[in-house]
């Protein structure tokens, strides 16, 4: 540990000095060289990664200083205060992998994650899903910043990390039979729902509520306008500018401003997934080697579950249209609900993502996957609100945007940055509040923690057909496995 | 005859899954000497592209195309299981596409 500590400590000043554009890409080559990921490709990707870095930078400084002073008056015209401005899943990846626990951990969980494969711990390989890695170390990073200790974030981290691939284990018969995919599974935070949705079902069969499907034929066609993120822009930005600005409408020069503004915010939402793409590009020769490794058969066993991307579950039509209709609904609901901060933006387009964790476990069923989500997330926003605060931290220690004066002007006026999809994880929050109780008290919650998952994780392995069943998997899919 | 083809490639976000898969295509069709042009999209978009010649998605789907345009699942460009299968399929898709 105090190796770690010592490293990190190193790592930091040189972060002082060059910045974490440069620093992380770095940290990225020297990882990919060392799984063999060849000097050109591992070049390319961190390349990509700094310019990716420097990039999304520009774009936060012109969605902040484009939207925030409507944000502002907007509370106090009609008492809607939404401080924390969702930039996306993308954002979230940016400021986690730019923090030294992000990328230190991309090393030692890449280690991890193949000893707990190798010594069959789970049957999960999660490192062919490296690049979303960020999801869950996401509230590593906030125990972090509520504790100070890098120590305490760390273990937050690998404890977080058998909580995913807990979850990956029990869910993946279930995803292979629904989506008729070999092999396969879900490490990503679309799949930290799953186990909500596995107790309503069980709910829905106890209450004997018979289950009825929603005839949805053409519904995505019509509401696909909701997953543009033009529209949304134009929409989103409309909204807030008037409200405000309810006390000068009858200015010309108020609605100059307006269009303005929804522009920005609608440019912002159009080039933000090129921009994220550019980042991307540095962790998939990571991912495509790991990937390369294990379906080559070294490390080839009975049972194998591949960590993949969500985006290869994303298509399912009941999973789009569940999705589709669940934007209006959440977005809506955020506006009301008490306790809520979260200004939902860059990741509206991403609803569609967070409902594969219901519709396997519903076997495509709609109306459920619906109701189910609609409560979970909008629960999920008050929850990620409290985090807030504390990532918008992590954004400025990181260096992101802070050299930017339309931020600094944002967060000096009291409003910050969130990630709709990578906050939206109840499970994990409670997981963070136990890691983050002051004073020795926190051991007391943490070890209930772990006694918690160590009775989940036991149960499992003694009644891994039940746990498969309730996760949504056939009785005849499990006999044709062998389980 | 046609002497380049339109391609788009659609996943979730239009970002991860489809920059691999956009990189392996640009692979093979340098390989086939075909002249081509890769643009990214997301699933939800599909209804509504016009002015492609192929649609290659990342997972599966049900989705189609409202002009008729084609729609392949190459999902085995991301995981590698089946690539060769797919690459052949998909070679000669477009180039039956080239020949009208």
């Amino acid at each position: 540990m105090d190796f770690l500590i010592s490293i990190g400590n190193s790592i930091n000043a040189v972060m002082g000095i060059f910045g974490s554009s440069i620093v992380v890409p770095v940290v990225i080559f020297i990882i990919s060289m060392v799984v063999g990921v060849g000097v050109k490709k591992s070049f390319q990707g961190a390349l990509y990664m700094g310019v990716g870095l420097t990039m999304f930078n520009v774009l936060l400084g012109a969605l902040l200083g484009g939207i925030a002073p409507y944000v502002v008056s907007m509370a106090q015209n009609v008492g809607i205060s939404l401080p924390f401005i969702d930039v996306g899943w993308q954002g979230a990846a940016v400021i986690v992998y730019a923090n030294q626990l992000g990328y230190i951990y991309l090393a030692l969980g890449l280690g991890l994650n193949l000893v707990l494969f190798l010594t069959k711990f789970t049957d999960t390989f999660q490192p062919t899903d490296i690049w979303n890695y960020y999801q869950f170390v996401f509230w590593a990073v906030i125990v972090q910043f509520v504790t100070g200790s890098f120590a305490i974030g760390l273990l937050a981290a690998i404890f977080i990390n058998l909580i995913v691939l807990l979850i990956a284990d029990i869910i993946a018969p279930s995803i292979q039979e629904y989506y008729g995919y070999e092999g396969v599974t879900l490490t990503s935070v679309p799949a930290a729902v799953a186990p909500f949705a596995m107790f309503v079902r069980w709910l829905l069969k106890k209450l004997n509520i018979k289950e009825k499907q929603l005839d949805v034929d053409g519904l995505t066609a019509k509401f696909g306008f909701w997953g543009e993120p033009v529209t949304l822009g134009l929409l989103v930005g409309l909204l807030v500018a008037v409200l405000g600005s309810t006390k000068t409408l009858g200015d010309v020069n108020t609605w100059s401003g307006i269009i303005k503004a929804m522009l920005v915010v609608a440019g912002v939402m159009v080039i933000y997934p090129s921009v994220s793409g550019l980042f991307v590009k540095g962790l998939i020769p990571l991912s495509q080697t790991m990937n390369a490794s294990i379906r080559s058969g070294k490390m080839k066993r009975d049972k194998v579950n591949i960590a993949m991307d969500p985006a290869i579950y994303f298509g399912d039509s009941a999973n789009v249209a569940s999705g589709l209709i669940l934007i209006p609904i959440i977005f809506f609901v955020s506006l009301i609900m008490p306790g809520n901060g979260i200004l939902m933006l860059a990741d509206i387009p991403a609803v569609p993502f967070m409902t594969i964790g219901l519709i396997f476990v519903f076997r495509g069923n709609i109306l459920n996957t619906v109701v189910a989500g609609g409560i979970w997330y909008s629960i999920a926003n008050v929850l990620n609100t409290e985090v807030c605060k504390t990532f918008t931290d992590a954004a400025v220690s990181a260096g992101v945007g802070n050299s930017l004066p339309a931020v600094a002007d944002a967060i000096s006026q009291g409003l910050g940055v969130a990630s709709w999809t990578v906050g939206s994880n109840p499970i994990l929050w409670v997981v963070y509040k136990a890691f983050s109780v002051e004073g020795s008290m926190k051991f007391v919650t943490i070890g209930a923690c772990v006694v918690v998952y160590g009775a989940i994780w036991y149960m499992f392995k003694k009644n891994k057909r039940k746990f498969y069943l309730a996760a949504g998997a056939s009785e005849e899919f499990l006999d044709e496995l062998g389980h | 005859m046609k002497n380049s083809i339109k391609l788009v490639v659609a996943c979730g976000g239009g970002i991860f899954t489809t920059t691999v898969v956009t990189e392996k295509i640009k692979e093979i069709m340098k390989k086939e000497k075909i002249n081509c042009s890769i643009t990214p999209h997301k699933i939800t978009e599909i209804p509504n592209i016009v002015g492609a010649d192929i649609i290659v998605v990342t997972g599966k789907t049900k989705q189609e195309n409202k002009q008729g345009i084609p729609v392949m699942v190459g999902l085995p460009l991301f995981t590698g299981v089946g690539a060769d299968v797919f690459t052949e399929q998909l070679v000669n898709k477009i180039r039956e596409i080239m020949e009208v």
